[in-house]
């Protein structure tokens, strides 16, 4: 089992350049994902405040 | 877009599983290829990027030809949406292509037509990006962003076409050809799943971005009726300021 994986991990010599490969994708993907979704939250929060105020100073 | 909300868990669950199925495929059950070695799992990430990188340029470029005939507000939205996920796509590629060039070819880079392309596709997405916020009026700045994607629409042909014009360094194409594709199902297989994946996440992403900007056109408007108080209730209705 150990010795399988560590055959796995060696992609027959190619490690650096195939994990190098994954963990870029992996990178920018996990980046443009995060990035996204943040701003979407930041964008849903800052509605719904200013929605809440314009009610609030209807209401005043 | 209102839809979106409710297709977006579902679009997001199979997205997971496909990229959780799609690796699995690509790293452990796609077996060596005979003369690339272990380094053809690289290709189940450069190509399907290749493909979301030249597609989502066509939606970048076909959504702004909308927004400029039209006028239509999402059809910017989309455009603009897309083009920094067609520009993460793009770097993807190009990465890991040169990851894939530096142990096959021998080299990291080459001037070659495909890969020269293909930088300048990722330059004109950064183009566009910049240009859409370079003038003072978002408006302005859209139209322009609008005419150079268009303009740009010229090399996405160049790049699908490159590797049969020029007779360089990059292989022809061999899944997308006339007679199908010369690739054994074995290594088939886990690109297409990964191409699957790949283009799940970018809906995923596109809705998402879309749905932010249509949130920060609201909070620009609401922020706008806020400082002018004529703008929201200066027309000569008869509504109260809590009906309108």
């Amino acid at each position: 089992m150990g010795a399988d994986l560590s055959h796995w991990l060696e992609m027959g010599g190619y490690a650096v350049y195939v994990w190098s490969a994954y963990a870029v994708a992996t990178i920018v993907i996990l980046a443009m994902a995060l990035a996204s979704i943040g701003r979407y939250r930041t964008s849903r929060r800052l509605l719904a405040e200013l929605q809440a105020e314009g009610e609030g100073a209807h209401d005043a | 877009m209102r839809l979106s909300g409710a297709v977006l868990p579902w679009l997001t669950a199979a997205t997971i599983a496909a990229l959780a199925i799609g690796l699995v495929m690509a790293l452990v059950l796609a077996p060596p290829d005979y003369q690339q070695g272990e380094t053809v799992r690289i290709m189940f990430i450069h190509v399907p990027a290749a493909w979301i990188a030249m597609s989502a340029y066509g939606l970048v470029a076909g959504a702004s030809a909308a927004a400029l005939i039209w006028r239509h507000p999402l059809a910017e939205i989309a455009a603009r949406s897309a083009a920094p996920l067609g520009a993460g796509f793009t770097l993807v590629c190009l990465v890991t292509g040169s990851l894939w060039g530096a142990p096959m070819w021998g080299t990291w880079w080459v001037w070659d037509a495909r890969l020269t392309s293909v930088l300048i596709l990722f330059f004109l997405y950064l183009g566009y990006m910049a240009l859409g916020q370079a003038f003072d009026d978002p408006e302005r700045g859209g139209r322009a962003a609008s005419i150079l994607a268009l303009a740009g629409f010229i090399n996405v042909p160049i790049i699908k076409y490159s590797v049969d014009w020029w007779n360089t360094l990059h292989q022809p194409a061999s899944v997308m050809r006339m007679d199908g594709p010369a690739i054994d199902p074995a290594i088939l297989a886990p690109l297409l799943v990964m191409a699957l994946a790949f283009t799940l996440l970018f809906g995923v992403l596109l809705l998402v971005r879309m749905r932010t900007a249509l949130n920060e056109r609201k909070i620009r408007a609401l922020r706008l009726a806020a400082a002018t108080p004529e703008a929201a209730y200066g027309r000569p209705t008869s509504l109260t300021p809590r009906e309108a």
